[in-house]
């Protein structure tokens, strides 16, 4: 329960850490984008740990394949499109 | 919300959220209650998921009409001999004796020395009867005060909470009607006494018959709990001795129940051994502690089909419990996992259930996946135990602290359009040996640091 509440606490950080940011800017999809990579973090997380608690190793790495691969993949959308806009604009004058 | 934030106003945002989330996980009992929650509400059924939908009809079709009460001597485990003849039954016993012997000798997984002698070993719990102890219990009378009463409700919430702490897991409760329910209680009991319902005040016992009266109308059906861990070790002693602590267990929460019953003022009419008084899945699907599956036992939303289904008579009032529908028989018709994995070949591949038995020792009058008992049977005696492969490698034996499980009997209970692929994920994630040996192993057990009997207590229940 607690290690739930922390990391609740962690990802609510995470959140506003990026929403405060000047200079990140991000479209509405992808808030959507980092939610899901999120969701299924901690889909991935929950069941990988819990399945290796009910002594079920080979279950765990399943699941934490079927949910961690599309987490990965739903935040590499939003990691990429942040490089390329970053790499896209144009240069502060000094 | 503001467009920045200093590191400063973060922190103390962050340190009012955690203040917040730890003074809520810190409020008492009563404060719950001083929110609106009645605790009165809880009455007859425990708190379930969503997704187990009380019905007034069970998953199981029934015709009534064309229902009989069932002679219990006529089951495989009675009736054995009939169908085979007692030279097979001679040549099997037989053939387990030299079996077992021969794999205790080759230290067979599962058949060591240990392991038997875990399996073999006797609690000295004496059996169930059918009347209650005669002596030794002190009744209302015994106290000079009136018996309890109650409304039906408040009596299904006490004998709920008096079983759980004999040790039961889920508890339902069926009321007896002629027409139907009352064809569940067996015509004949496995010692071949005769079950016969009389317009008595006292239940009573003969020589060749039991008197159940009339007014004892309602019956008690609880769950006990097997471990999942041990029986996935299913065929092998170690695995079978789950269900050997199941009916030990049982002995125990039956004669605790029977006293509790004499002691404020009721009946209670138990089972003379193992499987007597009544159809013990049919009672468990009627209560509402799960559906009938392919294995033609009850699969409970709570723990699969790890667990042994008990009942009583009595005649103190009670609110009967609901059937329900959580999409477990109808999985089972895309499933067939047990049947593929049935060493004997014992249980039914078609998709639909039928209401055409494959033998005697099968009761006619509902739709089922009926088993082929005898070949079922016979292969006990190959393997010296009960088996129970069906059991451990059905998918809703697994256990409940992965999110994974309550996202698919959400999902199963709402569409059976994903049955398939829940039934291949299952296997290739839970799944690993083929048919006829344990799916884990045996020796692996010893050095595990399981619960107490090898099951969490706390599993299925919400007041912990």
């Amino acid at each position: 329960m607690l290690l739930w509440i922390v990391v609740g606490l962690l990802i609510g950080a995470g959140f506003v850490f990026l929403a405060t940011r000047k200079t990140l800017k991000l479209a509405w999809f992808d808030w959507i984008f980092l939610v899901l990579a999120v969701i299924f973090a901690l889909l991935a997380l929950q069941n990988f740990t819990a399945s290796l608690a009910e002594l079920e190793p080979r279950a765990a790495w399943i699941l934490l394949g079927a949910f961690g691969v599309p987490a990965l993949l739903f935040a590499a959308v939003v990691v990429v499109r942040v490089v390329r806009a970053r790499l896209s604009a144009p240069k502060a004058a000094a | 919300m503001p467009n920045s934030l200093s590191r400063r106003e973060f922190l103390r945002d962050m340190g009012l959220i955690g203040a917040g989330v730890g003074a809520a996980a810190a409020v008492p009992l009563g404060a719950v209650e001083a929110f609106g929650e009645d605790w009165s509400d809880k009455v007859t059924m425990v708190d379930r998921p969503w997704w187990v939908k009380e019905v007034d009809k069970p998953t199981t079709e029934i015709n009534w009409e064309g229902m009989q009460r069932f002679n219990e001597r006529n089951t495989a485990r009675r009736g054995f001999p009939k169908y085979v003849g007692e030279d097979e039954v001679k040549r099997l016993s037989a053939l387990q004796a030299d079996n077992v012997k021969r794999f205790v000798a080759e230290n067979k997984p599962g058949y060591s020395l240990r392991d038997m002698a875990l399996y073999n070993a006797d609690s000295l719990v004496p059996g169930t009867t059918f009347l209650p102890p005669a002596e030794g219990i002190l009744t209302p009378e015994d106290r000079g005060v009136s018996r309890w009463e109650g409304t039906p409700e408040e009596n299904s919430t006490m004998i709920r909470a008096a079983l759980r702490s004999f040790g039961a897991a889920t508890v339902g409760f069926v009321e007896l009607y002629p027409e139907t329910t009352e064809k569940l209680i067996y015509s004949i009991d496995p010692d071949g006494k005769e079950l016969v319902f009389t317009d008595d005040e006292q239940a009573s016992e003969t020589e060749t018959s039991r008197f159940i009266p009339r007014k004892a109308r309602w019956v008690i059906v609880w769950t006990v709990q097997m471990s999942q861990e041990t029986l996935t070790r299913a065929p092998t002693p170690l695995g079978a001795m789950t269900t050997a602590m199941a009916y030990d267990r049982n002995n125990f929460i039956t004669h605790r129940l029977q006293s509790f019953l004499k002691g404020i003022g009721y009946l209670g009419l138990g089972e003379q051994g193992i499987n007597a008084l009544g159809i013990a899945p049919a009672f468990g699907v009627m209560a509402g502690l799960g559906e009938l599956g392919r294995i033609n036992r009850l699969i409970t939303p709570e723990y699969g089909p790890m667990v042994r289904v008990f009942k009583m008579v009595t005649d103190l009032p009670l609110a009967p419990t609901k059937p329900i529908d959580a999409g477990i028989l109808n999985f089972c018709k895309a499933c067939k996992t047990c049947a593929e994995y049935c060493p004997s070949g014992a249980l039914s591949f078609d998709t639909e259930p039928t209401w055409d038995i494959r033998g005697d020792w099968n009761n006619p009058g509902h739709k089922a996946w009926f088993e082929n008992a005898i070949a079922c049977r016979s292969y006990w005696y190959e393997v010296g135990t009960n088996c129970g492969i069906c059991f451990s490698v059905c998918p809703f034996s697994q256990k409940d602290k992965a999110f994974i499980h309550q996202m698919v009997q959400a999902t199963i209970a709402t569409t059976p359009m994903l049955n398939g692929f829940f039934t291949d994920m299952s296997r290739m994630s839970y799944l690993s040996r083929p048919a006829g040996e344990p799916q884990k192993d045996t020796e692996e057990w010893w050095n595990l640091d399981l619960p107490e009997m090898g099951f969490e207590t706390s599993r299925g229940h919400s007041d912990v």
